[in-house]
């Protein structure tokens, strides 16, 4: 080693390269172009995870190694919670409808849920099938849905309705801040938490906005690699002044690799494509003793313009077949990590219109389906006020339940706000009694 | 309008010192005459040339630059023009902000042509010299072809035309010399976005790139909106294809105000959006040629009226909904929402409302043109008091790197270059025509500035830095002149041919400390160019360097 290239080697601090490129990930030519994302990918995930869109998460190579999680930090709340967005307007009316209401095979009369095939629920509401997964927790009163939920800014715009929703308010957010954003800016989290929010995703999540949070492309590449991995005491040197944002957000992203990056993504039983490994990575996340006590999942491909198919085949059946899939698979995972103080709530931006337009699919419309799932709920219901399909408005399922309604018992009850009013400002709130 | 040599004396002076003098500059352009500088240099420097540790900190920051390009002073444009800008200067920022990244012959060309004369030239690409762009878009014969010719060459589900239309797009954007129409390119495929999704939408968004995309950047955004509006590509994206009178499909209608032109709060109902749907009914796709077709059969042929404007009578349906276009277009409210596009894209996320009236108005003025809102940008006071303030994307960044380090980027379709150029668009989260949603990649910095976001970034950067085939860097060049100096001297130096842009001294101490355990009193040539892979990784990764 007398030629070192960098002088003598006992001087310098690391080897010179080699002649094998640092490559960036296993990708292939195949995930490259997206191949098998299919029309699903058409619709989409706002700010979700475009990573996520060619079926090979973000960056697959990562620091690597088994997990190392040890007992860590716990989460400073008595319950947890994971926010699922459905990203494009799930049509809840497919998912769980009045299969019995003739009204509703009129106006869907090739995609709507057929009477037959429904699980049933209750005497007025039956599920897709290909939820069956789920039927078994709802069974057991662990998962309820509430329906004829939304939001009273009654906006048929993407991007408006997913803004209030995040914003937990019915019009754009007063305060600049998303609910769980307000939600940990006015609580305390556990002395020596990593953090206490994080999203699994390669955008920040807008409900997060106003809080620190990790955000998460994938653990398996939230690491250090090549020469950036070399250059890791320069890196804390030039992002060390928390005065200025991006060398806070520099800072916060070197305190948390060493913990996140040692994880390993946790099987999720069952589960369905990329979609799963994220859910994966959120239990590991969960279990990883960071602190955590809200962590946002973003899913993709529900706004269904056009040719959602039938109760036995197409888009609709399989993006719900997935959906269930992952739901229970993840609740699974939860239960064999020992992680009891978790709650799951699942939210899209609107409902989509009753009748299916001339495409064979249904456009943007109104009110819609939530669902609760895990520690604390009391399931095995469909809680609403139905409103019927006879008096809609403007063609769509009304509203009669606000979606505040239940984030606030979710807020106060699992997460222990002391006062959900500083979570969602100047809303009166109705109490539902979805948790147990 | 720009004196781009104010306080060049000074400028220049600096940057001899930190190079040393011109024995180490890189070769005057062929027929300039080098000048000695040297003898300008001031007292106070040490015996050899080198300066002296507290004149030479006090410089940098406003005289910092080598003397590479100092050839060109007496050459022929003369004193006034024919320097490179500093960091500082208005051309510097021009470059920084409506390029992909400063690279050494672009500060050499806006200093010799001056910045008026290069934004005329970004305004009118076609004049540049296109020839090293070309052959290498020649990898990607994908590009000029029709629909017919594209199903025929790449039948489904062959995955070559979306591949060549994503690489070649990180092509233009490193090394095309129409740099603001890249920039224009892309701010626009947000605008209209349509994700590459299989086959089919490959080919038809490799002609709509072409055609309706790079066809309209520059010219009037009432042109560019009616090509969008009957381009194959965004009706199977939005649906419009397949909307029909007896139950129109909203999902064009809507995005069309909302996204395309007066924008969510642009004063439209919900029954404006049904009743826009039902006007573009009947502009479909010709199911045999893959082109557009108006069939008015499926047309909804009666009256409405949408935001006040009220359809004509007669029979010529088709150009009533391209008179409704044109009235869009022409809507306060969208002169108001491009303006505000072009404003977050180039000065900030929160653009004043003067600036985006300012912009407005000469939107409007110039009946739908961009070329002169361009114009209007460049010399508006909240652009040039933006400087160093934009958060780059990370495909922003991606390139900028590259091309700051005047590397040749040898990017084709071949799976060892896929796994390159893909992974670490993907890492980023930012792969070009893959956004799934009609609004377009998020222009926000705190979309992008997150922890994972910058992990992701600092390893995109590295691995570029990581002598990969496709991204060629002649290191030696780089790293001219620097041997026999200190480490602090060479890093400093390198800050200047790699970054164009001083680093602080404390990160230049950073970096030393990072790389020696003790630190060796000089370095040899060979040593400069064994540590410049890691320590252009390091200066690209300062929290400075994020921004343009």
């Amino acid at each position: 080693m007398t030629d070192h290239p960098l002088g003598d080697p006992d001087l310098v601090r690391f080897e010179p390269l080699d002649d094998e490129p640092a490559r960036a990930s296993h990708l292939t030519r195949r995930a490259f172009l997206g191949a098998g994302a299919g029309a699903v990918a058409l619709r989409y995930l706002p700010s979700g995870a475009a990573g996520y869109v060619f079926g090979t998460p973000a960056a697959a190579q990562g620091l690597g190694g088994p997990g190392a999680s040890g007992p860590g930090v716990a989460a400073a709340s008595p319950g947890r919670l994971v926010v699922v967005f459905l990203r494009g307007g799930m049509d809840g009316l497919t998912a769980v409808a009045p299969v019995s209401d003739l009204t509703y095979h009129d106006l869907r009369p090739t995609i709507g849920l057929a009477e037959s095939k429904a699980l049933a629920l209750d005497a007025t509401f039956g599920m897709h099938p290909a939820l069956a997964a789920l039927k078994p927790l709802y069974d057991g009163g662990r998962l309820g849905f509430v329906h004829a939920v939304g939001n009273p800014a009654a906006s048929r715009s993407h991007f408006d309705a997913q803004s209030f929703w995040e914003a937990g308010d019915d019009g754009p957010s007063p305060d600049g801040r998303g609910w769980l954003g307000r939600y940990l800016a006015t609580t305390s989290g556990a002395p020596g938490a990593v953090a206490r929010g994080a999203a699994l995703s390669v955008n920040l999540t807008p409900s997060l906005r106003g809080a620190e949070a990790l955000v998460v492309p994938s653990i398996g590449g939230y690491g250090l690699k090549g020469l950036a991995a070399l250059g890791r005491p320069a890196l804390a040197q030039f992002y060390a002044d928390p005065s200025v944002t991006i060398q806070k957000r520099g800072s916060e992203a070197l305190s948390s690799i060493d913990t996140v990056g040692a994880l390993s993504s946790t099987a999720v039983p069952g589960g369905s494509g990329a979609d799963a490994a994220a859910f994966g990575d959120v239990v590991a996340l969960l279990a990883g003793g960071l602190g955590l006590e809200v962590v946002t999942i973003d899913l993709g491909g529900w706004d269904t313009h056009n040719n959602m198919g039938t109760t036995d085949a197409g888009d609709m059946r399989t993006l719900l077949s997935g959906l269930g899939a992952n739901l229970a698979g993840f609740q699974a995972a939860l239960d064999a990590e020992g992680l009891t103080d978790v709650t799951t709530v699942v939210m899209s931006e609107f409902g989509r219109r009753v009748q299916q337009n001339g495409s064979g699919g249904l456009d943007h419309g109104y009110g819609n389906l939530m669902t609760v799932m895990g520690a604390g709920v009391a399931g095995g219901r469909v809680v609403t006020d139905w409103p019927g399909l006879q008096a809609l408005n403007q063609g769509d399922l009304d509203v009669t339940t606000d979606f505040r309604d239940v984030l606030w018992e979710l807020t106060g009850e699992r997460l222990g706000h002391p006062d959900p009013s500083q979570v969602f400002l100047g809303f009166g709130h109705t109490d539902l009694g979805l948790l147990a | 309008m720009f004196g781009l040599c104010e306080g060049s004396l000074l400028w220049r002076l600096g940057a001899v010192m930190v190079s040393g003098g011109l024995e180490h500059a890189v070769a005057a352009p062929e027929g300039v005459e080098m000048v000695e500088v040297v003898e300008q240099a001031p007292s106070g420097l040490a015996p050899g040339g080198e300066p002296a540790e507290l004149s030479r900190r006090a410089l940098l920051g406003t005289a910092w630059r080598k003397a590479a390009a100092l050839g060109g002073v007496a050459g022929v444009a003369g004193l006034a023009t024919a320097c490179q800008p500093g960091p500082s200067d208005p051309a510097f920022h021009v470059l920084r902000r409506l390029t992909y990244g400063v690279s050494t012959a672009s500060l050499d060309h806006i200093g010799a042509v001056g910045l008026d004369a290069w934004l005329e030239e970004q305004l009118a690409p076609a004049g540049l010299d296109h020839t090293v762009i070309d052959a290498k878009l020649a990898a990607f014969p994908a590009l000029p072809m029709t629909v017919a010719q594209l199903a025929a060459a790449y039948p489904s589900p062959s995955q070559e035309p979306g591949l060549q239309l994503r690489v070649a797009s990180v092509v233009r954007q490193a090394q095309s010399p129409a740099q603001l129409l890249e920039r224009m390119v892309e701010l626009w495929s947000d605008h209209f976005n349509v994700p590459v999704t299989d086959t089919t939408s490959a080919w038809l968004k490799v002609v709509e790139d072409r055609d309706v995309i790079r066809a309209h950047a520059l010219g009037s955004f009432s042109d560019l909106l009616l090509a969008s509006a009957a381009s194959p590509a965004m009706l199977l994206y939005l649906d419009n294809a397949v909307s029909v009178a007896s139950a129109p499909n909203e999902n064009y209608g809507r995005e069309l105000l909302e996204l395309h032109t007066v924008g969510v709060k642009g004063g439209y109902t919900e029954a404006d959006v049904k009743a826009a749907a039902r006007l573009l009914t009947g502009w479909t796709i010709d199911r045999t040629t893959g082109v557009f077709k108006f069939d008015e059969r499926i047309h909804d042929k009666g009256p409405l009226t949408i935001m006040g404007w009220v359809r004509p009578s007669g029979t010529a349906y088709l150009q009533h909904g391209q008179q409704f276009l044109q009235w869009l277009a022409r809507h306060p409210k969208t002169a108001e929402r491009v303006a505000t596009k072009i404003a977050t894209r180039f000065v900030g996320d929160q653009p004043s409302s003067a600036l985006v009236a300012d912009l407005a108005a000469v939107y409007t003025a110039n009946d739908t043109a961009i070329a002169p809102v361009l114009r209007a940008l460049v010399k508006h006071p909240a652009f040039l008091a933006s400087a160093r303030t934009r958060y780059r994307r990370p495909l922003h960044q991606l390139v900028a790197v590259p091309r700051s380090l005047g590397a040749d980027v040898r990017i084709t379709t071949s799976t060892q270059d896929l796994q390159v150029i893909g992974g670490l668009a993907i890492s980023l989260g930012h792969v070009p025509f893959n956004w799934p949603a009609p609004n377009g990649y998020p222009d926000a910095e705190g979309a992008w500035l997150t922890t994972g976001g910058l992990i992701a970034r600092w390893n995109a950067i590295g691995a570029l830095c990581s002598n990969l085939p496709q991204i060629v860097v002649d290191w030696s060049t780089l790293a001219a002149g620097l041997g026999g100096k200190t480490p602090a001297q060479v890093v400093d130096g390198l800050a200047t041919s790699m970054l164009h842009e001083p680093i602080t001294p404390a990160q230049r101490d950073a970096i030393v400390a990072t790389l020696y355990k003790v630190v060796p009193p000089t370095l040899t040539q060979a040593q400069v160019v064994a540590i410049a892979p890691a320590v252009a990784t390091f200066l690209h990764c300062t929290p400075e360097a994020q921004y343009c």
